[in-house]
């Protein structure tokens, strides 16, 4: 449970010692080492030999730890950066299922070298092109290791794909999102998407944004962001908990429900709204997530608290 | 990169020899001249040299000159229309992968009866209804020669039996025009279209109203509309190319980053924004478009 708490995934770039450093500080769910974007060419190979030692590092404040490797560059990538630790492969512009099972194969054989059990790391494809919107649901498709994936909504690459400029007064990316968001769902895989907020600036450091976007995110289901600053970190964990105004209200819901059943009875009317079996299972589904997030919060603290400790 | 300038596409209905000076110096980047509208009798009398004198005219002023033809008599108004001098076909309510391979076995053969270059006729696939729409991936991959994907707005909104009301923030074909522009640019091809509602009411619309429409044309991944008004050439021309605002402002992002990166850095700040590769390389992809459609106007001036 405590892995499936992602709700804000913040990206560290790997050569820069100073963000590495103060990774562990932010309180993100989870890190994301970035071998690409954040890393210019000339350094890509000193970027690799560094996420050995960096994992336990960014760990300290009980953040789970993933890398997003280049594509160009897979196989050099993942032989350096999967060891013990890392949890999730971040795949970007991910455009077919043979791209994505070059990867997964490539993990089975290292992690049966490295001692890690088969099958542990996750791989998380990002679809930042048009042809990765086509492709979407074979991509999907192609490896049990994907449990949650990124649609193309809004993203520096997509809008480099399509050279459209970004930050519209409209939404743009409509069909970019809503049909890679099926093909997810259809799939059994969890979509994580960038929803059309009226009214963005474009600025990475926006904590104000980040509260418009977790309330965005959360109205739509979708219990993850990835960020690119850390003023974001603390807007978007807080806008991804459930309220305790809604535990009340999906714990009210249980009971109510459960009694109907009880009486043989399966719908009843409760302050206007309707409790039926679909409410009851969205406060179910709300009530277990409410407590994957508190479970993960102790977890930080805990971890918090040791590295303070030490540091002490 | 679009591969090619096509940011107005000028419709002309074609019922007589000679087309309007008005039209001829209008400055389109396309000429579309319309034989669908023309009598039936009238295109399958057009002789050789009377096409060939009317795509001369139309090459004059710079453009280049697509035939849109029938769907119900493609094959006769290419046996009509397709003479030296075009560069291509365009092709309503394309429903099926095998009618553009239909058009483009039929393009072979002319190409080779009419001393034209093998391969050289282009096809523009206008989609305009829902079967379009869902084929249009097959389409788009369906052939060499297609060019384009052009949304045909008015016939789809007959086909989905959508009522014709015009507001500018609702758009109906909003899901629809995303499929087609996705679609086509995940073939390597561009996609044409216009924004809700102009090309469904053919106003005479404000230039305000039509500037805004071809900025979101072109803020979904159009690189171009098919001008049903004269009026449209000059707004289309500019709204689908980057400003000089925008050119000033995408090579400070260039300069940025390229001193970002001498000192070592993969991503640098800029008004609160956050340059890197993506941010970079799109300012590249804008600046080489800017340059392409000055080129192509210039072709025009001179």
């Amino acid at each position: 449970m405590n892995s499936m708490v992602n709700r804000c995934v913040l990206f560290v770039p790997i050569n820069n010692p100073r963000f590495v450093e103060k990774a562990w500080t932010r309180g993100a769910d989870a890190i994301i080492l970035d071998l690409e974007d954040s890393v210019p060419m000339s350094e890509k190979q000193k970027a690799r030999g560094l996420v050995r030692e960096t994992i336990a590092k960014v760990a300290k404040g009980g953040a789970s730890v993933f890398v997003r490797i280049n594509k160009e560059f897979a196989e050099a990538d993942l032989r350096a950066a999967i060891w013990p630790g890392i949890s999730r492969v971040i795949l970007p512009k991910a455009e077919s299922a043979d791209e994505v099972r070059f990867v997964a194969n490539l993990l089975t054989e290292l992690e049966k070298e490295r001692g890690i059990p088969v099958g542990t790391i996750e791989i998380y494809p990002l679809l930042e092109s048009a042809l990765g919107v086509v492709n979407s649901y074979s991509i999907a498709t192609s490896s049990p290791r994907i449990k949650v994936m990124a649609d193309a909504g809004g993203g520096y690459d997509t809008a480099l794909d399509l050279e459209i400029e970004m930050f519209a007064d409209f939404d743009q990316y409509a069909y970019m999102r809503e049909l890679p968001c099926l093909a997810q769902m259809t799939a059994g895989v969890e979509a994580v998407g960038a929803p059309y907020i009226p009214g963005t600036s474009g600025r990475v450091n926006q904590a104000d944004e980040g509260l418009a976007l977790a309330k965005s995110l959360h109205d739509m289901g979708i219990h993850q962001a990835i960020v690119l600053h850390p003023a974001l970190v603390e807007p978007l964990v807080t806008g991804l908990t459930p309220k305790p105004k809604e535990v009340k209200w999906a714990e009210k819901v249980m009971d109510i429900y459960e009694a109907l059943e009880q009486k043989g009875e399966n719908i009843a009317e409760v302050d206007g709204k309707i409790v039926d079996i679909y409410e009851y299972r969205r406060a179910r589904e709300l009530l277990q997530w409410a407590e994957a997030c508190a479970a993960k919060d102790r977890y930080k603290m805990r971890a918090v608290t040791e590295a303070q400790s030490e540091v002490a | 990169m679009p591969r090619f300038v096509r940011r107005s596409l000028l419709l002309v209905d074609m019922s007589a020899m000679s087309i309007p000076g008005q039209i001829l110096s209008a400055g389109c980047d396309v000429l579309i001249l319309n034989l669908e509208t023309a009598p039936r009798q009238w295109r399958s009398a057009l002789n050789k040299s009377e096409m060939s004198s009317i795509i001369a005219t139309a090459t004059k002023s710079a453009a280049e000159v697509f035939i849109r033809v029938q769907r119900d008599t493609v094959d006769m108004d290419l046996e009509a229309a397709v003479w030296p001098g075009l560069t291509g076909i365009f092709l309503p309510e394309v429903e099926h992968a095998e009618q553009i391979q239909e058009v483009s076995r039929h393009l072979a053969d002319l190409e080779h009866r009419r001393d034209i270059r093998g391969g050289a006729l282009q096809i523009d696939a206008e989609i305009g209804t829902a079967a379009g729409v869902w084929n249009s991936l097959d389409i788009a991959q369906s052939s060499p020669r297609l060019a384009a994907l052009s949304v045909g707005e008015t016939s789809l909104y007959r086909d989905l039996q959508l009522d014709i009301e015009a507001h500018l923030d609702k758009d109906p074909l909003r899901f629809v025009k995303g499929q087609i522009m996705v679609n086509a640019r995940a073939a390597g091809i561009q996609a044409q279209g216009m924004s809700y509602p102009l090309s469904i009411t053919l106003e005479e619309a404000d230039e305000p109203r039509l500037r805004q429409a071809v900025r979101r044309a072109r803020d979904m991944g159009f690189k171009g509309a098919i001008c049903p008004h004269i009026s449209w050439v000059k707004i289309c021309n500019e709204g689908f190319r980057p400003s000089d605002e925008e050119i000033a402002y995408y090579r400070k992002v260039r300069e940025l980053f390229a001193d970002g990166v001498r000192r070592g850095l993969a991503s640098v700040p800029f008004e609160g924004k956050m340059i890197d590769v993506p941010v970079d390389r799109r300012a590249q992809a804008f600046l080489e478009w800017g340059e392409l459609c000055t080129r192509r106007d210039a072709e025009k001036t001179n």
